[in-house]
């Protein structure tokens, strides 16, 4: 046979012949149970990711997760806005609540039953308000209280003592003292609405309820607790107000209302 | 026993492709450990002696089969086809054959050299000298060629089947085994 027809039935013969000679060792099947038993079985995890489930399983955490956070922006985006920029929430709402309740206010402040409804709407969020800030009202009352307008009566909601008192209060020199700002008071409670809480649990009390009109918006703003930013934006033009009767709450016989407010 | 072309396995039963070409169609049945066993009784041996030719050690080929078997049973859940389990240890078989030798060639290029074929010299004493010079002439030729020509004259596959082994074109196939049996041809005739 020459190398030139080398054929096929050589190389054949010879791979077998050469292959009959190999004799595996005989414990290659234990071998193998040994390696497979010790090898990790493919579990849950791998039926869970394999093949096409993987890709699948991204895509559906990615919806999901994108589920969480649309759902999730609106509550965070007011939390946000009502915390970081409580002066621009709150000027917004304090010039509309503000003159609706002051232009009813101061010209019907009088009749206490305009005030009333407009109080009685504001009233609850007062309350709302004051509940969770008392100490802030009580500290604002106090001042405002004097002028019975504003403030003590937000605190005052429990008003009862305050129905009580609005004989003795608005007697009192402090309706003087708001009466003479009344006209440019009602400018100002326009412009400064802190005591509204006051009003709405006092407007039965005073025709001076006109301030605590305007003190209402302020809770409406603050209402969400965080009465101190709320108070400050319409802090200046009340700061007035409020400074003015400081002195007359000062006084005033009304610090034994006031005192009767806080155990309310 | 009649040797033939790979071509007509269907109507030629030789020891090799008897073993090699039974995929049971029971064994979608089976779990990885029946699966293991029973390809381990009709597949083992046949394997262990294809990846001799190709790595020219029994207990390196031992190795590589029982590699395969391992991978298989731990791919056994991913093979949507319990029938190609055959090709897919046929193929495993070959990258891992692959393998042992890169990684011979790595080993044999920074050993100290001197060191005598002790194998081909037991052979040489103990075969016919013509088996002999073939199977020297096959191991001188390229990585691919040879599993190409051990895979068509031994395992007798076709030539799709080596295509799926080797993980090449069937074009790829053909080119290496004309080349190869030139290439052996020739080194035969140099011995001559």
């Amino acid at each position: 046979m020459t190398p030139g027809d080398f054929p096929a039935d050589r190389l054949r013969r010879a791979l077998h012949a050469e292959a009959e000679q190999v004799v595996p060792a005989p414990d290659g099947l234990q071998r193998i149970r040994e390696r497979t038993s010790a090898a990790p079985r493919p579990g849950l995890w791998s039926w869970f990711t394999g093949g096409w489930k993987g890709p699948l399983l991204a895509g559906a955490a990615a919806l999901t997760m994108a589920a969480a956070a649309m759902t999730a922006t609106p509550s965070a985006i007011d939390r946000i806005t009502s915390a970081g920029n409580p002066r621009e929430t709150g000027a917004e709402p304090l010039p509309k609540s503000a003159p609706s309740t002051s232009a009813p206010a101061a010209p019907a402040g009088t009749p206490p039953a305009a005030g009333d409804r407009r109080a009685a709407p504001a009233s609850p969020e007062c309350d709302s308000a004051t509940a969770a800030p008392p100490s802030p009202r009580t500290a604002a009352p106090s001042p405002t209280r004097p002028t019975r307008t504003a403030p003590a009566p937000s605190t005052a909601a429990p008003s009862s003592p305050a129905a009580s008192n609005t004989p003795a209060a608005p007697s009192p020199p402090a309706k003087a003292t708001p009466t003479p700002s009344a006209t440019p008071g009602t400018a100002l409670s326009e412009t400064a609405p802190d005591p509204a809480c006051p009003e709405a649990a006092a407007p039965h009390a005073t025709p001076l309820s006109s301030p605590p009109a305007t003190a209402e918006p302020t809770p409406t703003r603050s209402p969400d607790r965080d009465t101190r930013p709320s108070p400050t934006p319409s802090a200046p033009t009340p700061t007035a107000t409020l400074t003015t009767p400081a002195p007359a709450d000062t006084p005033k016989p009304p610090t034994p209302s006031n005192t009767a407010q806080p155990p309310d | 026993m009649r040797w033939g072309k790979p071509e007509d396995e269907g109507a030629r039963p030789s020891d090799v492709t008897e073993t090699l070409l039974v995929a049971p169609s029971a064994m979608a049945a089976w779990d990885a450990d029946q699966a293991v066993t029973e390809l381990y009784g009709s597949q083992y041996r046949p394997l262990v002696r294809l990846a001799a030719l190709l790595v020219r050690d029994v207990a390196t080929a031992e190795e590589v089969v029982q590699d395969a078997f391992v991978a298989m049973h731990g791919a056994w859940r991913r093979l949507r086809d319990p029938d190609k389990a055959l090709a897919y240890l046929r193929q495993t078989v070959v990258n891992r054959a692959r393998s042992v030798l890169r990684h011979r060639a790595v080993v044999e290029k920074y050993a100290p050299k001197g060191l005598p074929d002790v194998q081909s010299a037991e052979t040489g004493a103990i075969i016919e000298l013509e088996r002999a010079a073939v199977i020297k002439a096959l191991h001188t030729l390229p990585n691919r060629q040879r599993e190409a020509l051990v895979l068509r004259y031994y395992a007798d596959l076709s030539e799709a089947q080596i295509a799926d082994a080797m993980g090449i074109s069937r074009g790829a196939v053909k080119s290496h085994t004309a080349r190869g049996m030139a290439a052996l041809r020739n080194v035969l005739e140099q011995q001559s």
